[in-house]
C-alpha cells in the first residue's frame, strides 16, 4: 500500500471519529489509537497532527475541513458540524470502472497527467472504500498495444494544458514527406491518437487552416502570449468527425466512397467498423460486400486499401480508384 | 512591449532566406540569452549526405553598431574540428546556438560562423527583429 494510499486511509478515520456524534471532541491519543487498530501499526503524534494539518489547508487534498480544538473538552471538532470528507457515493460497480480506468490511465507512462490522475482518482476511491484491491493476486488483466515509449510524447502533457487553456504554441516541425524544417505557430484544438501516433490538430498560421502535426515530429514547443484563433465549429467538427485517421487529402471534400471486400474483410468491417459512418449498401450471396463511407478523403484511408488490396476494390470515386491502382502499380514496380 | 527587459519575445522566421544550409527558424530573446533554432537537411550532393559542424566563435553582429556577441552555449551541433557525420542523404539536424541577451532596440542582426567564409559556412545577413515580429514568450 502506497504511502499516499495510507494518508487517505488515516484522513478517512480521523474524519469518522471527529463526525462521531456518540463520542464527540476526540483527543490527539485516541485519534493516534483509532489510526493503529484499523491499520495495525503504530503511528506518532506528528503523524496525526500533520494529517489533520493536510485536512485543513493541503489544496491538492481539497478538503479544507474546518477543524478545530476544544480547550474546554479536550478534542477536536468540526466548526460545521454537518460537514464530513465522505461525502461522494460510489458503489462498488463504480469502483471496478474506475480501478479499471486507472489501469488503462496506467498505460498512459512517464507523464505526470497520469500521477495526477491517479492521485485524484485514489482520493474519490478512498473516501468510499478504505482499501480497494488493485488486482495484485491476478497481476496485469488489461495490456494496450502501445508501445513503452514512443518519440515525441513526452509533449502530451504541453500540448493537453496548451489545448485545454486555449494557448497559441510555436513549435519547429520536421515533415517526413518534404524532408523539410519549419517552425510554425498553431492554436491548438485537439490531441487525436491513431495507430499509437499521437497528433495535435489546430489552426496553423503558416498554412492559414487546420493542420495535423505528428508529436514525434515535433521540436521544442513554446507557449505564446497572443490571441487565440477558434475555427469555425462545423470547419472542425468535419476536420475531427469525418476524417479516418489525421491526414485529409489537401481540398477533398467530405464525400462517399465505396468499395467492395470480400467475405473474410467484410466479417472485420462488420465487427470493427472503419468510421461510425460505414454503411453496408449491398450483401452479395457469395458474401461479398458493398461497403459505403462518408468521410473526407484521408492518407490513411488510401494506406487502409492498399494493405487490404487482395480483399477489396475500391468502386467510387473514380480519382480514388485511379489513385490506388497506381500506388499498386508503383509498388509493383518498386519505385521510389 | 520590446523594450521591457524582463519580458522573452519569439521571432518566428518562417520566411527568412539565405544561401546557408541551414534553415534559420526561429530566434528567442530572452532578458538572460538569445537563442536561435537552425534545421538541417542532409544534401544529396554528397553520397552519405556530408557532415555538420559549427565554429566556436560563432557570433551575432549586430548591425546598427557592429557589437558582437559570441556563442556560448551550443546544443546538438559538434564544435569543430569534430564533425557529425552524416549516414544518408535523407538524414536531418535540429540544433540551436546560444549567445548573449540582446541590447534592446535592436532591429536587425547578422550571425556569422565565418567573415569571410563561402557558402558552406553558416552565415545569415539582414535578420529582422522588429516590433512587428516579435511575440511574447508566456
Amino acid at each position: 500500500m502506497s504511502l499516499t494510499k495510507e494518508a487517505y486511509i488515516r484522513y478517512k478515520i480521523i474524519d469518522a471519529c471527529i463526525s462521531n456524534s456518540q463520542e464527540p471532541y476526540p483527543t490527539m491519543d485516541y485519534l493516534i489509537d483509532a489510526c493503529q487498530e484499523k491499520l495495525g501499526h503504530e503511528f506518532n503524534k506528528s503523524t496525526i497532527q500533520k494529517d489533520i494539518k493536510a485536512m485543513k489547508y493541503d489544496e491538492l487534498l481539497g478538503f479544507n475541513a474546518p477543524i478545530k480544538f476544544s480547550k474546554s473538552n479536550n478534542g477536536y471538532y468540526y466548526s460545521d458540524p454537518k460537514y464530513s470528507i465522505n461525502k461522494i457515493p460510489l458503489n462498488t460497480t463504480d469502483i471496478e470502472a474506475i480501478n479499471s480506468a486507472l489501469e488503462l490511465i496506467a498505460e498512459f507512462k512517464g507523464t505526470r497527467l497520469n500521477e495526477n490522475i491517479n492521485h485524484a482518482l485514489e482520493k474519490v476511491l478512498t473516501e468510499f472504500k478504505e482499501y480497494v484491491p488493485k488486482n495484485s493476486s491476478q497481476g496485469k488483466i488489461i495490456q494496450t498495444d502501445a508501445p513503452p515509449s514512443h518519440k515525441g510524447f513526452e509533449h502530451f502533457e504541453f500540448f493537453y494544458n496548451a489545448t485545454s487553456q486555449k494557448i497559441p504554441v510555436c513549435f519547429v516541425h520536421y515533415s517526413y514527406s518534404k524532408r523539410k524544417f519549419n517552425s510554425v505557430i498553431v492554436h491548438p484544438y485537439m490531441l487525436k491518437e491513431f495507430q499509437n501516433h499521437w497528433y495535435v490538430v489546430g489552426y496553423s498560421e503558416n498554412h492559414n487552416q487546420l493542420r495535423t502535426f505528428g508529436l514525434d515530429r515535433i521540436y521544442e514547443p513554446l507557449l505564446l502570449k497572443k490571441d487565440f484563433i477558434e475555427a469555425p465549429t462545423a470547419q472542425k467538427v468535419e476536420y475531427f468527425k469525418y476524417v479516418y485517421g489525421v491526414y485529409p487529402i489537401p481540398k477533398q471534400k467530405r464525400q462517399e466512397i465505396i468499395f467492395m471486400v470480400k467475405p473474410i474483410l467484410g466479417d472485420y468491417l462488420l465487427a470493427h467498423p472503419l468510421h461510425e459512418t460505414q454503411h453496408i449498401k449491398k450483401k452479395e450471396s457469395n458474401g461479398t460486400l458493398i461497403i459505403s463511407l462518408d468521410l473526407i478523403p484521408s492518407k490513411e484511408l488510401i494506406n487502409y486499401f492498399l494493405s487490404n488490396a487482395n480483399l477489396l476494390k475500391v468502386l467510387e470515386p473514380k480519382w480514388m480508384q485511379k489513385e490506388v491502382t497506381n500506388l499498386h502499380l508503383s509498388a509493383a514496380r518498386n519505385e521510389k | 512591449m520590446k523594450n521591457n527587459p524582463n519580458v522573452s519575445f519569439l521571432y518566428n522566421l518562417p520566411e527568412y532566406k539565405s544561401n546557408a544550409s541551414p534553415k534559420l527558424l526561429r530566434i528567442t530573446t530572452t532578458p538572460s540569452y538569445t537563442k536561435v533554432d537552425f534545421g538541417y537537411q542532409a544534401t544529396s550532393y554528397y553520397i552519405s549526405g556530408g557532415w555538420v559542424r559549427i565554429e566556436k566563435n560563432t557570433f551575432i553582429r549586430i548591425v546598427k553598431t557592429g557589437e558582437k556577441l559570441i556563442v556560448n552555449r551550443i546544443e546538438n551541433i559538434p564544435i569543430a574540428p569534430q564533425r557529425l557525420d552524416f549516414t544518408s542523404t535523407k538524414d536531418w539536424l535540429y540544433f540551436s546556438l546560444y549567445f548573449p541577451p540582446l541590447p534592446k532596440d535592436i532591429e536587425i542582426i547578422d550571425l556569422i560562423e565565418a567573415e569571410k567564409g563561402d557558402t558552406k559556412d553558416f552565415n545569415y545577413f539582414k535578420i529582422e527583429l522588429s516590433q512587428n515580429n516579435a511575440i511574447e514568450l508566456c
